[in-house]
């Protein structure tokens, strides 16, 4: 099995668009979505809440994949409530003025709602939106029958793709009578296509993998006839995940030809999916987070520690404190800090006396202040007595996840984490640091023993200690 | 732009079409009490139910509130407590959010402003 740093690596680069994606549209004010945009959250949806569907993750990693499905469903939801869906109803007007734009602006809106629809944020049924894409679908549908059946110029494989969208969209939608009477209509229109279809399939690859998708599961009436094998990219991506639903193995050969630039989130989660398939524990799926920079917090949060001198005598006392003492030591420091808000400072005795963490969300959470914007400290504890004899596979594998659980549970606010782990440095225990450090890009930070040490040699809570 | 001074811009209507509203009082104030502590910005009733009050198929309900800045789009509507009966079609955003999603230009932007029923008297402390 790859190792953790290996896995978090993957994961960064498969989920480092969306990442970008979905911190913009976190923004106070925040741009419309891009078509490109829109179908890359909402793919990464689909095929995410669908592995976790067909294939068991463990608890963690079941709750930071969540992250990523809620955070889609946030913008993809909150943007279907403005004025998306009106674009069903200019379909014909817009057409005519743009044709290539309005097609793909449309298929990433069938592709949205279907990641609405199966993610658990359904429309609401009777709502305004709901009621717009019941008045408007059939208009569209007349209007897109008319292109593909009149309209004799070019291959039309944009639209092709688009009405298989909406065939796919309808079906997953049910709870109207006005839409399954569409989806009939659309997969009858299917039917009358077969030469353009034939014509298509010869220029895009990747349209007959997915009207491929759709015979096998919906049994819409088109001959597909044989598969592609040498698929690139996106198709590629797209052939593996059909394979995977189908709970057939893909080979690594196809993920690998999966992985480019525009399809780094499908790569990622046809490989996940795929590793689950052959036996192995983790996939290495990290929570959605905001950047920040750590750096700068923590220089905020903890001062320069770095010019204060320490002895091996200094490091032996913090290895004896407890995790009580430390909270302790925290408190005192923090009750008197200029950038802990007031709500922040109101809380620092609860703080102080709570249980030790164990299954909770951190052992110290304090809110700060850093320039007009509230950001959560949270700081897991790792005393030199509970690190004790305790190899470096044991403590990452019951540190890792608390000090990533923070993220998880502030979801809609900022939060940088400063674990505190008080452990005799050895080969190990560095190289577990310097995972988090270096190869977890998480807003993560380790305050290690000789850190901490010159925090309390500078506060002059040593000696006291 | 700093979140706290967004402020959406919002055509006024007359006060005789404000005052001249279709629903019982009694249920405008529940209304009222159940948005009070979202502390909106603007919260009003607009659609069909501005003129058929309680007989609409349902109510159109929009809430802005900086409020919701910290809650995900599909929690928000957990924080609300309608009085009980009819159907509600509600609209749950912050400033910013709803003037980039429906700025004045936009055709469901300018039906809501036609015609609304402002609740601020219902809310306001």
């Amino acid at each position: 099995m790859p190792r953790n740093s290996e896995l978090f690596s993957e994961f960064y680069e498969g989920f480092k668009t969306l990442q970008n994606i979905l911190e913009s549209q976190k923004r106070e004010v925040f741009s419309g979505l891009t078509v490109g945009h829109r179908k890359t959250l909402a793919e990464a949806a689909i095929f995410l809440n669908e592995m976790l569907h067909q294939i068991g993750l463990n608890e963690e990693e079941l709750s930071f994949a969540k992250t990523w499905i809620r955070q889609i469903g946030h913008v993809l939801g909150r943007e279907f409530e403005g004025n998306s869906i009106l674009r069903i109803h200019y379909f014909e007007k817009n057409y005519q003025d743009s044709p290539g734009t309005t097609v793909q602006s449309m298929i990433s809106l069938m592709v949205a709602l279907r990641a609405l629809e199966t993610c658990g944020f359904k429309l609401m049924r009777g709502g305004t939106v709901w009621n717009y894409l019941e008045r408007d679908i059939p208009c569209f549908r007349k209007e897109l029958s008319k292109i593909l059946l009149n309209d004799i110029s070019g291959e039309k494989v944009n639209e092709l793709f688009l009405l298989l969208n909406t065939i796919d969209t309808l079906a997953c939608i049910g709870d109207s009578e006005v839409l399954e009477r569409e989806l009939k209509e659309f997969i009858r229109l299917t039917g009358t296509l077969q030469s353009s279809f034939g014509n298509a399939f010869g220029i895009s690859p990747g349209l007959k993998i997915y009207a491929a998708d759709l015979v096998d599961r919906m049994q819409i009436p088109i001959h597909i006839g044989d598969l592609p094998k040498e698929l690139r990219g996106k198709p590629a991506a797209f052939m593996a995940l059909m394979k995977l639903r189908k709970r057939e193995l893909p080979s690594m050969d196809l993920i690998n030809r999966a992985h480019h630039t525009s399809s780094l989130h499908l790569w990622w989660i046809a490989k996940a999916w795929r590793r689950r398939l052959t036996g192995e524990d983790f996939v290495g799926i990290l929570p959605f987070y905001q950047s920040l920079n750590v750096d700068s917090a923590f220089r905020i949060v903890w001062g320069d520690l770095y010019s204060v001198s320490i002895t091996k005598g200094d490091i032996e006392l913090v290895l004896r404190l407890t995790s009580q003492e430390i909270k302790q030591q925290l408190y005192q420091y923090f009750l008197d800090h200029p950038k802990v808000t007031d709500f922040g400072k109101s809380r620092l005795s609860t703080e102080r006396d709570k249980a030790d963490a164990g299954g909770e969300i951190s052992d110290f959470n304090v809110e700060f202040d850093f320039g007009g914007e509230k950001i959560w400290v949270t700081i897991p504890i790792k005393s030199g007595r509970e690190c004790r004899n305790q190899s470096r596979k044991r403590i990452e594998q019951s540190f890792i996840y608390q000090f990533i659980r923070p993220l998880v549970t502030f979801e809609t606010e900022k939060v940088i984490v400063f674990p505190i782990i008080l452990v005799r440095p050895t080969l190990n225990t560095t190289e577990f640091l310097s995972l988090i450090r270096a190869r977890l890009r998480l807003p993560i930070m380790v305050l290690d023993i000789e850190t901490y040490t010159r925090f309390l040699k500078r506060e002059n809570f040593l000696s006291s200690g | 732009m700093d979140g706290e001074s967004y402020v959406v811009k919002w055509r006024k209507l007359d006060s005789d079409t404000i005052d001249n509203v279709p629903f019982p009082r009694q249920f405008l104030e529940a209304l009222g009490n159940s948005i009070r502590k979202l502390r909106p910005q603007r919260a009003i009733i607009y659609g069909s139910a501005v003129k058929q009050g309680l007989n609409a198929r349902d109510i159109d309900l929009l809430i802005i509130s900086e409020y919701f800045r910290k809650i995900l789009w599909q929690d928000r509507i957990n924080l609300l407590d309608l009085p009980p009966g009819p159907v509600y079609d509600v609209r749950l955003f912050t400033p910013a959010e709803f003037e980039i999603l429906y700025p004045p230009t936009s055709p469901i932007r300018q039906r809501i402003e036609s015609q609304y029923i402002d609740l601020e008297v219902y809310y306001a402390p």
